[in-house]
């Protein structure tokens, strides 16, 4: 998280939520779903930043719940979360909600209802939340 | 100077006894009242997070004004 965002996330002027749009294969699906589970014990966030982290280990089930226990949440009720897929139709929903708003690649960026059209930035070619962050920040000033 | 500690007396350790067991009955009060607290703790935390449930992946005020919503894949 940019520090900039963080604090005005922290003086409520910003909310950021995330949606998923799992697309790029069946392991994109589990890991969001995994991210759900995490959340059921108020860890999405955490999950979500060692998911990030760790975008070039294979996303098996089996190392999605040993990411659950290293963040030493409940891996009984987070195993069985997985395993039956609690969260398959939420996620599967999002996706197709983030399709009829057009959105056709990650990240895409929404601020208050509208898309973010981003330009390359020959500075941060890998990091759009720069300008991400820039936007926001605008908006919170107006 | 010195003092002399006389034995105990009959009475006395009774008394002493009555103290220990006042002692220790307080603490088993204080034990089950502390995990009372931390029951209803953990209550209130599960209504704090069905509150947060619809939102759970969101940050920040959902009243907040500027709303930012990323769709993303973890891969």
């Amino acid at each position: 998280m940019e520090p900039q965002l963080a604090e005005l996330i922290a003086k409520g002027i910003v909310s950021v939520e995330f949606r998923h749009y799992a697309f790029l294969s069946g392991r994109s699906q589990w890991a969001a779903e995994a991210s759900e589970c995490a959340a059921d014990q108020g860890s999405f966030w955490a999950y979500h930043d060692l998911l990030l982290k760790n975008q070039k280990v294979t996303f098996t089930m089996d190392q999605l719940k040993a990411w659950g226990n290293t963040l030493n949440l409940d891996s009984q009720a987070f195993g069985q979360c997985l395993d039956s897929h609690k969260y398959e139709e939420k996620v599967k929903q999002q996706a197709a909600d983030a399709k009829k708003l057009g959105v056709t690649g990650t990240p895409t960026f929404v601020l208050n209802g509208k898309r973010l059209q981003l330009k390359q930035d020959p500075k941060n070619p890998d990091n759009p939340f720069v300008q991400v962050v820039e936007m926001v920040k605008q908006a919170a000033d107006q | 100077m010195s003092q002399q500690m006389s034995p105990p007396k009959p009475g006395g350790r009774a008394v002493w006894w009555v103290a220990l067991v006042a002692v220790v009955a307080a603490g088993l009060v204080i034990a089950i009242s502390l995990i009372g607290s931390q029951k209803e703790t953990t209550t209130r935390a599960t209504t704090s997070d069905a509150k947060v449930h619809a939102n759970r992946s969101l940050m920040g005020d959902p009243a907040a004004r500027v709303k930012l919503v990323e769709y993303s894949d973890f891969l």
